[in-house]
């Protein structure tokens, strides 16, 4: 890259550094694709839950499938707002999002804009797109909107102070405000990565960080609990996605800005690990740092009606803290004890990522059923030895049955000819199969019968037969249960 | 040539603008457009929108925005001094000690006065 930025500018350079955009782009593109689906498959296990896993493998393309409704949903422009400025504002939102990763480099040899302002260039674009998210709640002429995006500006104004000074000790350090040469300076070992000297700076920028997000716990000027959806809340389909796109390009930004400002960039931890290419700890420690974003944030936020034992009291405990926290507003953040609330609630989502998921994958992995059970009968026609029982037993008379002689000339009785239950009326009482003497008509653990038609709830034999699945094992039937016969 | 930065930085700032342009263009070629007169108004929990949307919002924002005009103007003071820290020497050390500390007493006064506080007035 060196060798591209040292010659002279003309337009096959000018090729390269568009082409490199466009793929910058595509990666960015992705990895807020992911970005989302890991987030909410984290959610969903930090809360018992399995989270997305119906499109695609794993639920991989559920991203995806997000994306192309909203580019597919009617987008409305409410009549009382300012049609202009509610177009403009996620495109505000979203160019400075962009533009500040120009600076942010990920390896010695791959960067884009070797800038020696890059830090302030980075600062500085970010408080714009806090200008389309102001301008987007005023724009809309919606009280929960405005409320949004005054927040927004307020919350900006107060961490944005914090985050550029959290800086500085870097800055003084290194002499340069150049992100390449800051992570060069910090060769050698973790221990000459910039947390440590810089450790006050460190926790305000990662705390700053999320502030500057608008994430939980500092989800303020969204706020779902009390604003709905806070500035974007009259946005649909793709303007709506733009503000969310701009969100995770912060993300991806600062967890980018911190590896290279605090934790190294691509020089490896230990010098015994020099082997491994600095493209790929770049990229690992955004990673980890994402993880840590998501999980801090998210568990403070930790939704009271998270359904398990354990997590309760953390849950209550993240809750007051929350609540503590929007009442004073701008007034601090709240110390210590939000700190020890977040390590709390960190401990609760750690344990239950690992623990049995209380929810099912449910058409994927039948229910289990107890085996008491009453569902769908299944039918043998082999065992069946057409007495009528379950015919007359039927209270609701659905079982209709007819039989023949037998085939076999040898032998006497009849054999089944025909067997339907009218599930359109049959309660599933469970007398046939108690009344049958031969265990041909059984009960099994299956429940789903919903049809487009209620022709399709009149089964026949062949149906029943083939219901073969989730027999239940007991089976109140004729068979003997104590008296005379029981010895029989 | 360092030129070369800033080109590099105006490809990006284009191809931010582009990326909006081009889905909300291709998405207007996709999406259904049937406006109707309740779909148009303003979400307000379900309620006909009381008054107008654009109130007039607590003065505090205006005290806090111009708190924090005076603090970002103390970064951008402080950044090029911390670039040429090592050069410039105990002297500038001093100098912005006292830059710093006479913010630090406004903002005291501030506390003081209780602009820090959401809700004194």
């Amino acid at each position: 890259m060196m060798h591209f930025l040292e010659q002279p500018f003309g337009w096959s350079n000018f090729f390269v550094f568009l082409l490199l955009g466009i793929v910058m782009l595509l990666i960015v593109l992705g990895f807020v694709t992911y970005a989302i689906y890991f987030e909410r498959k984290v959610i969903g296990w930090m809360q018992f839950r399995i989270g997305p896993n119906r499109t695609g493998p794993l639920g991989l393309l559920q991203s995806v499938a997000d994306v192309t409704k909203l580019l597919i949903k009617e987008d409305t422009i409410p009549r009382k707002a300012e049609r202009q400025l509610f177009i403009l504002a996620p495109v505000i939102t979203f160019i400075p999002s962009f533009a500040a990763i120009a600076v942010l480099p990920f390896a010695s040899n791959l960067f884009f804009a070797d800038l020696d302002v890059g830090i302030l260039y980075y600062v500085a674009l970010s408080g714009i797109s806090t200008i389309g998210i102001v301008l987007g709640g005023w724009a809309s002429n919606n009280k929960y909107a405005l409320l949004g995006g005054m927040r927004s500006a307020a919350q900006m104004i107060s961490y944005e102070v914090p985050l550029v000074i959290s800086v500085v000790g870097i800055v003084m350090m290194t002499g340069t405000l150049n992100l390449r040469l800051i992570v060069e300076g910090q060769a050698g070992g973790f221990w000459h990565w910039n947390f440590i000297p810089q450790i006050i700076g460190f926790v305000v920028f990662v705390i700053a960080g999320i502030s500057e997000l608008n994430r939980t716990p500092f989800d303020l000027p969204e706020a779902e609990s009390e604003l709905v959806a806070g500035y974007h809340v009259e946005y649909s389909g793709f303007r709506f996605a733009f503000f969310m796109l701009a969100e995770y390009v912060y993300v991806f930004a600062i967890a980018s800005l911190t590896t290279v400002l605090f934790l190294g960039g691509w020089q490896s931890p230990l010098p015994v690990l020099d082997f491994i290419p600095g493209i790929i700890l770049v990229p690992a420690q955004i990673f980890v740092h994402r993880l840590f974003l998501l999980l801090a944030a998210r568990d403070a936020a930790a939704h009271p009606d998270r359904p398990a034992h354990g997590s309760r009291l953390a849950g209550a405990a993240a809750a007051r803290d929350r609540q503590h926290f929007r009442q004073r507003d701008f007034n601090g953040i709240g110390g210590w004890g939000r700190m020890k609330g977040i390590m709390k609630g960190l401990g609760v989502t750690f344990k239950a990522m690992t623990a049995k998921k209380v929810t099912y994958a449910y058409p994927d992995v039948p229910l289990e059923m107890p085996d008491r059970f009453r569902g769908i009968q299944h039918f043998e026609p082999d065992k069946c030895i057409v007495c009528n029982m379950c015919a007359k037993i039927c209270p609701t008379e659905c079982i209709t049955l007819t039989g023949k002689p037998n085939p076999d000339p040898e032998k006497k009785g009849k054999v089944i000819d025909t067997y339907d239950i009218n599930f359109e009326i049959c309660i599933l009482c469970d007398l046939c199969t108690e009344v049958c003497p031969t265990e041909a008509i059984v009960m099994t653990n299956n429940f789903e019968l919903s049809t487009y038609s209620r022709d399709e709830l009149f089964k026949d034999m062949k149906w029943l037969t083939d219901n073969n699945e989730n027999v239940r094992k007991e089976n109140n039937s004729a068979a003997p249960k104590g008296g005379a016969k029981a010895n029989a | 040539m360092y030129t070369n930065n800033y080109v590099i930085v105006a490809i990006f700032v284009g191809l931010g603008i582009f990326l909006p342009v081009a889905a909300l263009t291709i998405g207007k070629w996709l999406r259904p457009s049937k406006p109707i007169d309740p779909k148009l108004t303003t979400y307000e929990s379900g309620n006909e929108p009381v008054g107008e949307g654009q109130i007039r919002f607590n003065i505090r924002y205006y005290l806090f925005a111009l708190m924090f005009v005076i603090f970002d103007v103390e970064t951008v003071f402080l950044y090029p001094w911390a670039v040429a820290y090592k050069k410039l020497g105990l002297f500038a050390l001093v100098e912005m000690l006292i830059f710093v500390g006479l913010l630090a007493v406004g903002l005291l006064y501030a506390w003081k006065k209780k602009v820090l506080q959401w809700t004194s007035i």
